[in-house]
């Protein structure tokens, strides 16, 4: 089986295209015999040259006639490869962290989207604020990780849920040491009844974000709401001895659960790789998976996308987060949240499992999407 | 990026927000109109105002002079249409460069002929689509380069699909257009003539309710199919035509052995009729040649429980 894959490349995320390709390579070595699978893949950078990611989805899907395409790009450049993938007819999986989501959630028929979730798990971290504050919450943000619909997701869904945002900071500075939050910091000493912050930041503005706000005098009153990058490991690297705030959110995976799937996906990426897996070789793993599922269940036609689709969605798939679960009604593979939580001065990050969250997720694929947008084109992190 | 230069054909609303986008990134050459669509000229024509982008209003036996002289005078590079009424002549669509496509607010191959949004509500389709494909001498049947998909919703008019469909159109549009300027072949797919359905514009049958055949959601997606162009599904009760605007489906009504189409109460404002199977619907808005009124009016002009609406033609 033929597979073309166009892969991304970070300046910030440097890891991101070894992490992706060997995940999917250490996943799919596995395979044996008559499912072999031939890689053809294609750099498409950031993934925000429009007519770069086209020109190489064209040569996979057309010259090199792959049988399966899988593109780590983001959903406004894929809105540009519509005609490629409605004339291929080829299984095409969309992969990325998920920090966008469709303005229309019906699916093309022969495309799946593979990601981290990240959007949906921010609206989900948004219904937790009002709940336990008082309704008030100030948006915090990066200028960069604002550009996509995940910071819409949390505060639709908090504002949905009786929230009412007092402030909203967005941070447009270069992650040194002059990183600052003078503006936030000003607000919240001018507004003592904000307490509640909702958070999106990606894992470096992350760490600053919290080394600052930690020196903040009434830190100890303040309850995060944070995005999933802000959970990362790297994010939370000045953790030990714990933050004087409380943080919420949750992960799309713990990398430390004891699942016989989770720790295979990690003693054999690890002895592929000689590397420690991330976010990105899990992606990469994660595809390694459906691919293998496309190989065992429809070795007769494994070049129709729309019976692909239909096939896995009725086939129980398990990787590293647990279920794979092919929602068919918007294509999305969903697996189960980690609800995560930082108790102030604790250090210790506890963590549960949430379950797949599927009503949360039906709500949130229904969610009507009101007036004009904007944002990057490139996949969030690739930059 | 290469130049777009769009010559757009339309007779309808279905083309105002591609037409509108086309105009903000100077994609517009030239807009054709057919000369019978008068509020489409007038709509067009502000929308356009101060452009300088001309509007040519055609006939079917002018069309395809109007159209080859438009499409050199104004160096068009791309052709669309989006609800046009006439056929264009093969000697015209093959002129631009970059092709001519025909939006179709449909489903293609299922849903061709000249009103799909009609055709899909009044099926109780839950999704509805647009298709963009090329333009063969035959109407609808060109590949495919593009098909789209959106829910139906339960309070969704015709009115309401046609807005949404247009946006959807819109966003389609876009992408054409930016792989036209790109410079790449535009790739299609043939469509499938086994799924072809062709249907034809919709005649005064298409409309009316049938009290002894359609269940209470087959109402209710005709009376939305027909709201607002035609002022509801029309039926008929004590000799007088009379158009459902609005009903809702009631999940829990006792209308006894009432036989179907029999108004059985007037509720909030409604009336509630009894349809086959021991459903009831509950009408909320009617027209009638005195205007709209709220259905719990309508005793107002002389109904009653236990009137039954009948079946035009019979």
């Amino acid at each position: 089986m033929n597979i073309g894959i166009l892969y991304p490349r970070s300046k910030t995320h440097p890891g991101i295209t070894s992490d992706f390709l060997d995940g999917i390579k250490a996943c799919v070595k596995l395979q044996q015999g008559d499912n072999e699978f031939t890689l053809f893949s294609e750099s498409v950078g950031i993934g925000g040259t429009e007519k770069e990611v086209y020109e190489k989805a064209e040569k996979l899907l057309m010259i090199d006639d792959v049988d399966i395409l899988v593109a780590y790009i983001d959903l406004r450049v894929m809105a540009l490869l519509e005609p490629l993938i409605y004339a291929s007819a080829k299984p095409v999986i969309i992969v990325n962290p998920g920090a966008n989501y469709p303005y229309n959630w019906v699916p093309q028929p022969n495309t799946m989207f593979l990601t981290l979730q990240h959007a949906f798990l921010c609206s989900v971290t948004g219904t937790l604020a009002p709940a336990t504050e008082q309704g008030r919450a100030a948006m915090a943000s990066t200028f960069y990780d604002c550009g996509y619909l995940h910071t819409a997701a949390m505060v639709k869904s908090f504002v949905n849920n009786g929230g009412m945002i007092s402030f909203n900071y967005i941070n447009n500075q270069l992650y040194n040491a002059d990183f600052h939050t003078r503006e936030l910091f000003d607000f919240l000493i001018s507004d003592q009844s904000t307490h509640s912050l909702l958070c999106v930041f990606d894992e470096l503005p992350a760490s600053l974000f919290y080394d600052r706000l930690n020196a903040f005098e009434d830190a100890a009153n303040l309850h995060l709401y944070v995005s999933p990058m802000m959970l990362q490991q790297k994010a939370l690297e000045k953790l030990p001895g714990g933050f004087k705030f409380t943080i919420d959110g949750y992960l799309p995976w713990d990398i430390s659960s004891p699942a016989e799937d989770n720790l295979s996906f990690i003693n054999d990426y690890k002895q592929h790789t000689k590397r420690d897996p991330g976010i990105f070789s899990l992606l990469g793993w994660e595809t390694g998976i459906v691919l293998q599922q496309v190989a065992l269940n429809c070795k007769e036609n494994f070049r129709d996308g729309a019976k692909v689709v239909e096939t896995l969605a009725n086939t129980e798939i398990y990787g590293p987060r647990g279920e794979l679960r092919l929602d068919p009604s918007t294509h999305y593979f969903i697996s189960p949240a980690v609800r995560c939580s930082i108790k102030n001065n604790s250090g210790k990050m506890e963590m549960t499992n949430a379950g797949l969250l599927q009503e949360e997720w039906k709500a949130f694929a229904r969610m009507p999407i009101e007036g004009a947008g904007s944002g990057w084109t490139n996949t969030y992190l690739c930059y | 990026m290469e130049a777009v230069k769009v010559i757009l054909l339309c007779g309808s609303r279905f083309a105002i927000p591609a037409l509108r986008e086309m105009y903000f990134f100077q994609q517009l050459a030239a807009v054709v109109i057919p000369r019978h669509c008068k509020e489409m000229i007038e709509e067009t024509r502000e929308a356009l105002t101060g452009s300088g982008i001309p509007v040519l209003l055609v006939g079917k036996d002018d069309l395809a002079d109007q159209l080859n002289d438009a499409i050199k005078k104004y160096s068009v590079n791309i052709g669309l249409i989006a609800t046009f009424s006439y056929l264009i002549p093969s000697s015209v669509y093959s002129l631009p460069a970059k092709g001519f496509f025909n939006v179709h607010p449909g489903p293609l191959p299922e849903y061709r002929g000249p009103d799909p949004i009609f055709r899909q509500m009044k099926n109780g389709e839950s999704l509805a689509g647009v298709t963009i494909h090329k333009l063969t001498e035959e109407m609808d049947t060109g590949s495919i380069v593009m098909k789209e998909m959106i829910r139906i919703e339960k309070e969704d008019t015709y009115g309401l699909l046609s807005a949404k469909l247009a946006q959807t159109a819109a966003g389609m549009i876009r992408s054409l257009l930016k792989l036209a300027g790109f410079g790449m072949a535009i790739p299609s797919r043939p469509q499938d003539e086994s799924k072809a359905v062709y249907h034809k514009r919709q005649g005064a049958k298409d409309i009316s309710i049938d009290w002894n055949a359609m269940d209470a959601d087959s109402v209710i997606s005709l009376i939305n199919a027909c709201n607002p162009w035609n002022k509801g599904a029309v039926t008929k009760i004590n000799n007088k035509i009379i158009r459902l605007v609005e009903a809702v489906k009631l999940t829990h009504a006792d209308t006894g052995d009432a036989a179907a189409g029999t108004i059985t109460g007037f509720a909030e404002n409604g009336m509630v009729v009894s349809m086959i199977r021991g459903e009831a619907i509950r009408v909320n808005i009617v027209y009638t040649d005195e205007g709209f009124f709220p259905a719990g009016r309508l005793g107002g002009f002389g109904l009653r429980v236990g009137n039954q609406f009948e079946i035009i033609g019979e």
